[in-house]
């Protein structure tokens, strides 16, 4: 093949279009669904706990608000969702207050209001590290890593209708909204207290800027949930938050440590003549696998190639690797090649076979390639390479 | 005519060959490429705003990324653990192609996602590294970065590389390796 890259390029999109629809079918499909969706757009209703509201027909969890392009639907004014202890629901309409739709749309004011945490909550993992503000990376895969959390005391049968969408606020106006992807949304049972984590879609700016500002936010994760069956059946919107994020200036530039940098790590010595040296910290693996920093990089210490692996676990070589990180003080999991997919070009690791198991490594994670390579420095350790790429895995 | 349907209609007859194209070189597989566009385009003009007309199409290809680095990670989070079944199947499907084209659509899909969105902006739709960075949200050294490494894993697969790796000259020249890897191609 003696063409150049735009040529093959071209060549190979010009025999796509040619299976493709047309453009004016392509208007025709998007304009009726674009249609659809306005028509039914969504207001979040945000109201206080179970504590002040009343209970009306036993069916629905929240009150929704539609507010489309020029009609409005009333719901009913007194929806909450039913105590796990409460009596059964009573056939009688209540006069309550009805809390006050509050909508995330762009542009949109949003106050200070507790959210909606029955029957479902949308909580973060970020508060697990602190009080925040927390930096985050708005061009990551999961920008707030939230779960929704069954806070009944019964089993509850959900479809999530989309994903988790990150808003941020600033001076209290809605300033970003989530661009949302499709949901690959299976049928979800959760157990009292059991949580689903979610995904979440692109954030862009809502005065058409296409980067997220550098600056400081409320954000809020919000996503449109089913409940099937049970007292709290019913579609309604789950909103989690707020939480106090930074987004910082782009193009952090990858620089060696300074005096800024963490301490020494906690479980000891490298080589002897880096005793005083300032260590970077390597990234907590959960953290790592979120895929979160696109520059993730993972210093491989053992790997087994699809011809031995065992699927993880027992073999000795990564035992081996584990325990002598160990004694530095670092306790690591056995990590499969699938969570860092350059791994296998990077270290000449050949794909595995059919019936072969994919390959199988020990490895620390850094915020930096330059973290990374300090480190190895430092340590004097032999490792298998250092591969900067996409680290992202969820195990079940 | 509404202003989004508008704005939607001329973004579909200017521009569908080039963002059907950019999705299909990243999923490789036309139907779905079809449906990230379609998606795409739902999501950017549903929003209350229309964009303008210059940002419409960035807003697209963002939202097409997007679309596609969402489904990806859940293939990849079930491939993940699939692994525990001995399933070992990392190649994604393709379309049914021949010689050159089935060289250069399986090597892209040999790219990580971000490699491939560079590669299919800069080479296809001939945007500098600093377009392709507004693009994709990145910064210009993180996209050098990317087609670099792009490139040498398209000139490991493919022959005939050279001439296109070296049309890359509006980029940082920093890196000595790109400079000493050109060279030795000559």
């Amino acid at each position: 093949m003696n063409d150049d890259l735009h040529t093959s390029l071209d060549r190979a999109v010009d025999d796509a279009v040619a299976q493709a629809a047309p453009p004016e079918q392509v208007h025709r499909t998007v304009a009726q669904r674009i249609r659809d969706v306005r028509r039914r757009r969504p207001t979040l209703v945000i109201g206080s706990t179970l504590g002040g509201l009343a209970l009306v027909g036993g069916t629905a969890f929240a009150a929704v608000q539609l507010v489309g392009g020029d009609e409005r639907r009333e719901v009913p004014d007194v929806i909450s969702a039913p105590r796990p202890d409460a009596p059964e629901p009573s056939a009688e309409p209540t006069e309550v207050p009805t809390p006050e739709p509050l909508s995330l749309e762009c542009g949109a004011p949003v106050d200070d209001r507790p959210v909606l945490t029955t029957p479902l909550s949308v909580e973060s993992e970020l508060t697990a590290s602190g009080e925040g503000p927390w930096t985050i990376n708005t061009q990551a895969a999961s920008i707030i890593p939230t779960y929704l959390r069954n806070t009944t005391s019964q089993s509850l049968d959900l479809t999530l209708e989309e994903n988790a969408g990150v808003h941020l606020v600033q001076d209290g106006v809605v300033v970003a909204e989530p661009v949302r992807g499709a949901v690959d949304a299976p049928d979800v049972t959760l157990e009292p207290d059991e949580r689903q984590i979610l995904l979440d879609g692109r954030v862009v700016m809502c005065d058409g800027s296409v980067d997220v500002r550098p600056g400081d936010y409320q954000a809020y994760a919000a996503l449109e949930v089913t409940v099937v069956g049970g007292p709290w059946a019913g579609t309604n919107d789950v909103v989690g938050g707020p939480w106090a994020v930074t987004v910082p200036a782009p193009d952090p530039v990858v620089e060696a440590p300074d005096d800024g940098a963490p301490d020494a790590p906690s479980g000891g010595s490298g080589g002897g003549e880096s005793v005083d040296e300032v260590w970077p910290e390597p990234v907590d693996e959960a953290v790592a696998f979120q895929g979160q920093n696109p520059g993730t990089t993972a210093v491989w210490f053992a790997v087994i190639p699809p011809a031995e692996a065992t699927g993880g676990g027992d073999h000795p070589v990564l035992e081996a690797a584990q325990a002598e990180l160990a004694a530095l003080g670092y306790e690591v999991t056995q990590t499969p090649f699938m969570c860092q997919l350059s791994a296998y070009e990077v270290l000449g690791v050949p794909d595995p076979q059919p019936g072969e198991w994919d390959a199988w490594g020990v490895a620390l994670f850094f915020a930096s390639r330059a973290d990374a390579e300090r480190w190895v420095e430092l340590a004097g350790m032999n490792v298998v390479g250092i591969v900067e790429g996409e680290v992202f895995c969820h195990f079940d | 005519m509404e202003d989004w349907e508008q704005a939607m209609g001329e973004l579909v007859r200017t521009r569908h060959r080039a963002l059907l194209g950019y999705a299909y070189l990243l999923c490789n597989d036309v139907r779905e490429a079809e449906d990230l566009v379609q998606d795409a385009l739902v999501k950017v003009f549903s929003r209350r705003s229309v964009p303008q007309r210059e940002a419409g199409e960035g807003y697209v290809r963002k939202a097409i990324f997007t679309l596609y680095l969402d489904a990806y990670r859940r293939r990849r989070r079930w491939a993940g653990i699939r692994h525990l079944v001995g399933t070992a199947d990392r190649r994604e499907s393709t379309d049914a192609a021949t010689g050159d084209l089935l060289d250069i659509t399986a090597a892209m899909q040999r790219l990580p996602p971000r490699q491939r969105a560079c590669v299919a902006l800069r080479h296809l739709d001939d945007l500098t590294v600093a377009q392709v960075a507004a693009e994709l949200g990145i910064a210009e050294g993180t996209v050098s970065r990317h087609l670099h490494d792009a490139h040498a894993t398209l000139r490991h697969l493919l022959a005939d590389l050279a001439p296109a790796a070296a049309r890359d000259t509006d980029h940082r020249p920093a890196d000595p390796r790109t400079t000493t890897e050109q060279r030795s191609h000559q």
